[in-house]
């Protein structure tokens, strides 16, 4: 029955795939202006400007270039960005790695410290603590980024300089491969502060969920069962009741980390991170279609992969959920 | 319950705190075109030390000299179809470019006042621009647009020719106005085929005393930047108009005071690929790494760079010497035929943009001996040695002959090119895309670099490279500074600032084939409604100067004086003498002060 299921959803997903894949072509043939426009110049004739729309296949009228993009795409090719003249793919494992480790990281701090503040929160809701405790999460999430970054690098960086306002590494680093790239006391050092940001931002979310949840599940009886055994009040906490109130936070995951591969484009461009939020507002700027094709196809991937896995793990958290 | 209300309410002052700090923060978007042209409140946030201040500078705009004294129509009242229709303009967005924004809602105001009924449309980037031209052919009264400074704008001939001669206006070519004048076109033919610059020079003033005359366009503004330089670390530094240090004599001039030989330079771009047939901008990185035949000197006018010299034989035909000392990264010479090869292949496998106005000129490159090239051209073509010289890269043969079979690819421009071989003064060590470029200095070359290393640094905003030139992360920016920030960058001690002003041209151009701006009279009398004291001060903060033509003062040898006598006489902020002008080619007034077009609808005018 499970696999039935599985076999199901997978089926859907390739669906959506297409359909995603679809909507990203015409989306941005219907957008106004075309690639020449970038290579604009007076010294351009229109016999050049010709030349390059045909050495694009943008002369072709638009079913043949949207049956050779689709023939492309089943094969994993995404095609050849005209801004980079290299294959979009190369351009995207660029700076898909570095826009993967800050969203991670910040993620993770994020959930779990979200998830464990909003237990805190729910727990000791009639304290002076939990009810000035929501304001934190609540100034974060409604603050905009660029102002936190901005002050945050005011002093963490200008001020007291303790971090490093821009980029991954100190200029002019030695490092080669993968592990030394991303696994380097230089390296953590610059994520910090993107990360801190990113976090404060993305916590809030969690948190609220998590106290809201926990607030509903409070009256259910297996509660007051679980006190009745005698158990210890963060056990009863952490254990019956965060457990039981998990579901809506999975969704919420699952939302976050397929977004969060499009990049946070504004932590991007606050901190100088060459990440691929900025490379998407680059491309769509430049009308370079393969590019940016490829990476709206990127993110749509990831947020249908996770929620996919989101489904999956309902199964697991709640017995109830059949198919 | 209680407490909760006491909650929200903490909250909602807390919020509204936010809320204040980052209106104050914030720079305020210009209203909308209606806004008057007598005071504008420019805020400013600036950076001491550390600290944001937030200030606002009420600037008001030159007075009129004398009262306004309304022209009052006598006899009847103007007919209901003379009215001269809604004006649109379509400019950049304040986003896009705030300077020219402001600018164009400055000029729509005077022409408000004279009875315009004026909308103005901003567009967000130059690709939306080029869509409303193409989809919607010439659909718009007046735009706003601007040539950047490039090296290879520095000739005359790219500013003065297509955008302006008769042959530019087939369907989308880049005479976006429709100007067309013969003779003006025999003029700027003229210029183009003199090949000695006396003469040339005498035609390119010729060309733009016309343009100044027949005003298809109003030069808003040229700008001047400001660069901030690390001045403990480095010494000598060397600024070239229209390029500021981002230059390569700076490059090879510039020399540490201490033990740091590298030269960090923070930008806030990054070059798309290292293969020289493709690529299209940040072109001066990779110049550093490859010789050209010329460069463009520190004055604006070409020098011999890896040829040693060369001669005019006639009007079709130009010897160059090689120069005998030059060897690329790898060891090998570089010989004559190496030039051959690269003028050929550039030709036939180049794609960017700027390669076919370099290589079309020339006809053939022929070698006379093991150190003498014969460059045949097509016609006359006196930009040869700004436009071709200086930008065709001498690549080495050994590498690029059958690249593309060797790494199967379908051309030779797809290549990643990932170790550029060249002869340059640099040699370029790696290029991570989004991070850094490191430049390694060239000891064999002719012109070798005082510093041992130049790192380029990748950075997502001017702003964040300021923010590295104050910490000392970066010596040097790729280009100016912001205004605001030139009071922090004064108070730094280890910074010093170098104003240099900009050959970019920034321009309203008009619709000639439609009216009210196909009359002559229209645009004299427009010509005098662009306050370009408030433009210069209140716009760009005082870094700039009146727009004067298509040929920036900065652009010394072939800049026309006589334009400082035309801003003082033809183009003078003075809305009375614009409606003097006006009145006199028979426009009329109704009593609300709305204009009409003359007696017998739209002049038609005689060209």
């Amino acid at each position: 029955m499970y696999w039935r299921y599985l076999l199901r959803r997978l089926l859907t997903l390739i669906l959506n795939f297409w359909v995603v894949a679809t909507l990203i072509f015409f989306m941005f043939r219907f957008l106004p202006g075309d690639p020449t426009a970038m290579f604009l110049d007076p010294s351009m004739t229109v016999d050049v400007r010709a030349a390059i729309l045909e050495r694009f296949g943008l002369d072709r009228p638009l079913h043949e270039q949207y049956v050779l993009y689709m023939q492309n795409l089943l094969r994993g090719d995404f095609g050849w960005s005209f801004y980079y003249s290299r294959p979009v793919g190369e351009i995207i494992g660029d700076f898909l790695p570095n826009t993967v480790v800050l969203a991670a990281a910040s993620l993770i701090i994020a959930y779990v410290v979200g998830v464990i503040g909003g237990v805190v929160l729910a727990w000791k809701r009639n304290s002076r603590f939990g009810e000035w405790g929501t304001l934190i999460p609540l100034f974060f999430r409604s603050a905009p980024v660029f102002w936190t970054g901005m002050v945050a690098i005011m002093f963490f960086s200008y001020r007291w300089n303790l971090f490093p306002h821009r980029g991954m590494r100190t200029p002019g680093y030695v490092a080669d491969g993968f592990l030394e790239k991303f696994v380097n006391p230089d390296f953590l050092h610059h994520l910090a502060l993107p990360t801190l940001i990113a976090a404060l931002y993305y916590m809030g979310l969690p948190m609220l969920l998590t106290r809201t949840s926990m607030l509903e599940v409070f009256g259910e009886e297996f509660v007051d069962l679980a006190r009745a055994r005698g158990l210890s009040e963060a056990r009863v906490m952490f254990v019956h009741v965060l457990r039981n109130a998990l579901l809506p936070i999975v969704t919420a995951t699952a939302v976050a980390i397929g977004l969060a591969v499009g990049g946070n484009i504004v932590i991007e461009y606050v901190f100088s991170w060459p990440g691929i939020g900025r490379e998407i507002v680059l491309a769509t700027q430049n009308r370079d279609y393969p590019l940016a094709q490829g990476m709206f196809m990127v993110i749509a991937a990831a947020v249908m992969v996770a929620n996919t896995l989101a489904d999956m793990v309902y199964v697991y958290l709640d017995p109830r959920v059949t198919f | 319950m209680k407490r909760q209300t006491r909650i929200w309410s903490i909250m909602a002052i807390l919020m509204a705190t936010v809320l204040v700090v980052l209106a104050a923060c914030s720079t305020p978007q210009p209203e909308a075109p209606q806004a008057t042209p007598e005071t504008i409140v420019v805020t400013r946030v600036v950076e001491v030390q550390g600290e944001t201040v937030v200030e606002e500078v009420i600037i008001t705009a030159t007075p009129e000299p004398e009262p306004e004294e309304p022209v009052v129509e006598e006899g009847p009242p103007p007919d209901e179809a003379d009215l001269i229709p809604e004006v649109h303009i379509v400019a950049p967005s304040a986003g896009y470019d705030p300077a020219r924004w402001e600018a164009s809602l400055l000029m729509t105001a005077a022409w408000q006042e004279l009875g315009f009924d004026v909308q103005l449309q901003g567009f967000p980037d130059f690709s939306t621009l080029d869509a409303v031209a193409s989809s919607d052919p010439w659909d718009w009264d007046a735009f706003v647009s601007g040539f950047v400074s490039r090296p290879s704008r520095l000739d005359p001939d790219e500013l003065l020719y297509r955008p302006f001669h008769c042959s530019g206006i087939a369907d989308l070519g880049p005479n976006y106005v429709g100007y067309c004048n013969s003779e003006y076109d025999e003029v700027v033919e003229a210029q183009r085929s003199a090949l000695d610059d006396t003469v040339r020079q005498e035609a390119v003033y010729e060309a733009q005393r016309i343009l100044a005359e027949d005003v298809p366009t109003i030069t808003l503004f040229h700008r001047e930047e400001v660069f901030a330089y690390n001045q403990e670390q480095f010494e000598n530094w060397t600024s070239v108009a229209g390029r500021g240090l981002w230059n390569i004599w700076n490059m090879i001039s510039v020399t540490p005071t201490g033990d740091e030989t590298t030269l960090r330079v923070g930008w806030a771009t990054d070059i798309a690929t290292t293969n020289p047939l493709a690529l299209d901008s940040a072109i001066e990185s990779l110049a550093w790494t490859y010789d050209t035949l010329a460069q463009i000197g520190p004055d604006g006018v070409p020098v011999p760079w890896a040829a040693e010299s060369w001669t005019v034989v006639d009007d079709v035909t130009v010897d160059v010497l090689l120069r005998d000392d030059l060897m690329f990264h790898d060891g090998e010479p570089v010989t004559v035929e190496d030039v051959k090869f690269s003028y050929d292949f550039i030709a036939e496998f180049g794609t960017a943009g700027f390669f076919p106005a370099a290589v079309s000129p020339l006809e053939e490159v022929e070698i006379v001996d093991d150190r003498t090239l014969r460059f045949h051209l097509v016609e006359p073509f006196a930009p040869l040695f700004y436009t071709t010289f200086t930008q065709i890269y001498i690549l080495p043969q050994h590498i690029w002959e059958g690249v593309a079979e060797r790494e199967g690819l379908e051309s030779p421009d797809q290549w990643a090119n990932p170790t550029p071989i060249g002869s340059g003064p640099f040699q370029m060590m790696y290029h991570r895309r989004g991070e850094e470029i490191l430049l390694q200095a060239n000891p064999n070359h002719f012109s070798a670099p005082q510093v041992d290393q130049v790192l380029i640094v990748a950075h997502a905003s001017t702003d964040a490279v300021f923010g590295s030139l104050m910490d000392g992360t970066v010596h040097m920016p790729d280009r100016g500074i912001s205004p605001l920030n030139v009071a922090a960058a004064e108070g730094a001690p280890h910074l010093g600032l170098i104003e240099v002003r900009d050959f970019g041209v920034f321009y309203m151009g008009f619709n000639f084939r439609r009216p009210p701006f196909n009359d002559p009279a229209v645009r004299r009398a427009i010509a005098h409604t662009l306050d370009h004291q408030t433009v210069v001060e209140a716009v760009l903060g005082g870094f700039g100067e009146p727009g004067q033509g298509m040929v920036a003062p900065a652009n010394q040898f072939w800049y026309n004086p006589e334009w400082e006598t035309w801003l003082a006489e033809d183009y003078n902020f003075s809305v009375r003498t614009a409606r003097e002008i006006l009145a006199e080619a028979g426009y009329r007034w109704d009593a609300e002060g709305n204009i009409y077009y003359p007696e017998g609808g739209p002049p038609v005018p005689a060209e």
